[in-house]
């Protein structure tokens, strides 16, 4: 050990330089160390020493470091193009300075840079994954009828177990194009037919005949088909005649004329339906089968006689105006009269509105139901049910047709006031099925 | 462009030394050359062969022979790595000189030898390789840009050997031996020059302040201390020298000096958490070792513990003198050597 390069007797640079860096051999380190302990002075000189190999090594890190900020700023897609770049520009930087030996700890600092890099291209092509397949979820919440091709005759076959009656309605249906559903609706047809034969059939049959209303019908949720479920059969009855009388109104205009585009889907009309308020002649035509969801989830234990009733041939398009007043119906169902009560039959002409309750007690708003006011009572027994008689020309045949308000809630008027301006005239039944009429709806007349 | 500046300081640095009547084939001792020659041993021709490529030592207008006189001469100071010193006087092995060159940084030591050898290319090289790093270190020492580059600029015209001892110059570069790195051996250099400065003017400015200043008043005579005190201090001053050299170090650097954890865990290269384990084992074996010495001076184990529990001003002790007391004897053997 060369002890006398200083003023006094301290190891050398050499010696302490070596001591740092851990090149001495081991006795000669101890020695060192001993000295160290016991002269502030070479203590000092390595603390020094050791402080301005730490600057060294900080400036050399903030000379790499613009390059990683502009790295770190491109964000995604830049990491993953850095990711290589970085790697490359590791080797270039070593190779700078061919007499300098930086420690490993400098190196540690730039290699982490490359698997930080990977490790955000893959969480960015998780997440562009991950948004790649919810997509489709939010495509179908807004156009349904996009999906599998397969799920329609899964559905058909599923559909054909419970009833030969179903087979029947299952059979029926047709689809004149490819069949394109989207997961949504299958899986809600799935749901469906949990509910009752019938209503499986009738779900299943829709995504096979891929009705544009289908998917806006099977958007009900399962709580409200629960208490459709739990309504009075003649209320559901008349809520399903509504649905009828609305979906042969909108059909009307294409009767008769059968093109490629028109989707013939099953009818699964109750009979039943029709026929409690309503008399439904003409072509013989077929109501799609999204029709029969709808109906089918209101009234889910009535039967379905779907080729008795004829058919009509429909559009998707003219179908989905029905839908918003079939939907509209539903959600009618929440208004609530004056007295606390749900409205169990409505109906609406020229801002006229009338309403009753499950007491039978009548009601009058004469501002879309801002504000209700109580009819007198001018009737026998109790009214049940309050409805629009007009005139209905189905394939140029007149017919007195009723469009009775929804047991949920009656229709909105809308497609009523679309319709070709009959003198509107409200009809009110009562439990013995007397007939009541009245034009302003407060004063009543029996019919 | 780096290139060319870089190029232009290092010539700029030489014609200044040249213009002021410096060349650097005039730095070195002229006699060392012919110590060199006449050093014993011999290096197997194929080893030579590696090496002299693997460190590029014609780069810096070396010779074969001149090369070869460079490893010989640290080679044998410090006898090829040798642990014992009957394996030392044998002529080493190839294996073995293979060992100990390929251990050095023979490309530093030989870039450190041809510059103090005053070769000019070398000049060229080290100004171009750590001129930056030496201004920064010395900047990063100093904690001032001007004083940084005073040192370093000190240090460069050392180097340079514009400094004489007994009429011939003297090149630090000569004690380089290759252990470390180069640029570590440097930075160590600066820092001996700043702490050595330091002190010298730190003594300076005391004696200045002295004379300027009135003396402060003197503490008061501490009370006579007791038989418990005295027998206190012994006791301490046994167990700091009974400690081990990295203890005393650890016990120096962390109570005397004030350095982190992260600075001693730095200096002796273990990690924080290690520094912290010994240093708490040092303390315990410190306490229980000062707990037995007062047991065998009479003090009963209750008596013992409350002495522990004493003011340490009251103690007339010097926790500094003792630690550092235990001066380096192998260096002083060494010297008297």
């Amino acid at each position: 050990m060369n002890s006398n390069s200083q003023l006094d007797l301290h190891p050398d640079a050499e010696s302490l330089n070596a001591f740092a860096e851990q090149a001495l051999p081991e006795g000669e380190r101890g020695q060192v160390l001993a000295h160290l302990a016991a002269c502030s002075r070479c203590r000092q000189v390595v603390y020094l020493a050791q402080e301005a190999a730490s600057e060294l090594e900080m400036s050399k890190a903030a000379d790499f470091r613009p390059e990683m900020d502009r790295a770190a700023a491109y964000g995604f897609a830049a990491a993953m193009a850095a990711a290589p770049v970085m790697a490359a520009a590791i080797g270039p930087a070593g190779d700078r300075k061919p007499g300098k030996r930086s420690g490993w700890w400098s190196w540690g600092w730039r290699l982490a840079w490359v698997p930080t890099a990977v490790l955000t291209a893959i969480i960015g092509l998780a997440v562009f994954v991950h948004v790649r397949q919810v997509r489709p979820g939010f495509e179908s919440g807004s156009k349904p009828f996009v999906v599998l091709p397969q799920s329609a005759p899964q559905q058909q076959a599923k559909a054909t177990e419970p009833s030969p009656e179903g087979k029947a309605v299952a059979g029926f249906a047709q689809p004149a194009t490819p069949p394109v559903t989207a997961k949504a609706p299958a899986e809600k047809a799935r749901t469906a037919t949990a509910l009752a034969p019938s209503e499986a059939l009738s779900a299943a049959a829709a995504p096979a005949a891929t009705p544009p209303t289908a998917a806006v019908a099977m958007e009900m949720s399962s709580s409200e088909l629960n208490e459709a479920r739990s309504l009075p059969e003649a209320q559901r009855q008349a809520v399903a005649a509504q649905a009828n009388a609305a979906l042969f109104k909108q059909a009307a205009p294409g009767t008769g004329a059968s093109s490629p585009e028109r989707v013939v889907g099953a009818n699964s009309f109750n009979a039943a339906n029709a026929g409690a308020t309503s008399t439904m002649h003409g072509t013989a035509s077929r109501v799609q089968a999204s029709r029969s969801v709808s109906a089918a989830a209101l009234a889910p234990q009535s039967e379905m006689k779907s080729a008795t009733l004829g058919s009509f041939e429909v559009t998707g398009k003219q179908l989905t105006e029905p839908t918003a007043e079939i939907l509209a119906a539903h959600k009618a169902k929440t208004v609530v009269l004056p007295n606390g009560l749900r409205a169990v039959s409505i109906v609406t002409a020229q801002l006229h509105t009338l309403a009753i309750d499950r007491f039978g007690t009548l009601f009058l708003s004469q501002d879309s139901g801002g504000h209700w006011e109580p009819v007198t009572r001018q009737w026998s027994g109790r009214a049940v049910e309050v409805r629009i008689q007009e005139s209905l020309n189905v394939n140029g045949t007149a017919a007195a047709g009723a469009k009775a308000g929804s047991a949920e809630g009656g229709s909105n008027g809308s497609s009523m006031d679309r319709a070709v301006a009959p003198p509107v005239m409200f009809e009110m039944v009562n439990d013995s099925d007397l007939v009541w009429v009245s034009t302003d709806g407060k004063t009543w007349n029996a019919k | 462009m780096q290139d060319f500046l870089r190029d232009f300081q290092a010539v700029s640095s030489l014609a200044y030394l040249e213009g002021v009547g410096i060349t650097p084939s005039q730095s070195v001792d002229s006699t060392r050359t012919a110590r060199i020659s006449v050093l014993p041993g011999r290096i197997d021709p194929t080893l030579l062969e590696e090496l002299w490529r693997d460190c590029d030592a014609a780069a810096y207008g070396l010779t074969r022979d001149e090369f070869t006189e460079i490893l010989l001469r640290v080679g044998s100071l410090q006898g090829y790595g040798l642990a014992s010193e009957s394996a030392r006087g044998a002529i080493p092995s190839r294996q073995q000189q293979g060992t100990f060159f390929r251990n050095l940084k023979l490309a530093d030591l030989v870039l450190a030898q041809a510059c103090a050898n005053g070769k000019e290319r070398a000049w060229e090289h080290f100004i171009a390789l750590y001129q930056q790093p030496l201004m920064r270190a010395a900047i990063a020492i100093t904690g001032s840009a001007t004083l940084g580059s005073e040192l370093a600029d000190q240090l460069y015209a050392e180097l340079y050997g514009l400094t004489t001892r007994e009429g011939e110059r003297r090149c630090p570069l000569e004690s380089y031996r290759g252990r470390g790195s180069l640029i570590g051996w440097l930075r160590t250099t600066l820092a001996q020059r700043h702490v050595d400065h330091h002190r010298r003017t730190h003594r300076e400015l005391l004696k200045d302040d002295m004379e300027e200043y009135d003396a402060p008043a003197l503490d008061p005579e501490p009370a006579k201390a007791g038989g418990e005190l005295a027998v206190l201090g012994k006791a301490i001053e046994e167990a700091l020298g009974g400690r081990q050299a990295e203890e005393r170090f650890l016990l120096a650097a962390y109570y005397l000096d004030g350095r982190t954890l992260f600075q001693i865990a730095q200096v002796l290269h273990v990690h924080e958490a290690t520094v912290s384990r010994r240093l708490r084992r040092a303390i315990d074996d410190l306490r229980k070792q000062v707990l037995k010495s007062l047991q065998r001076f009479g003090l009963n184990r209750r008596a013992a513990e409350e002495a522990l529990g004493t003011d340490p001003r009251d103690l007339d002790i010097n926790l500094k003198k003792l630690l550092q007391s235990s001066q380096a004897d192998a260096f002083q053997e060494k010297a008297a050597q």
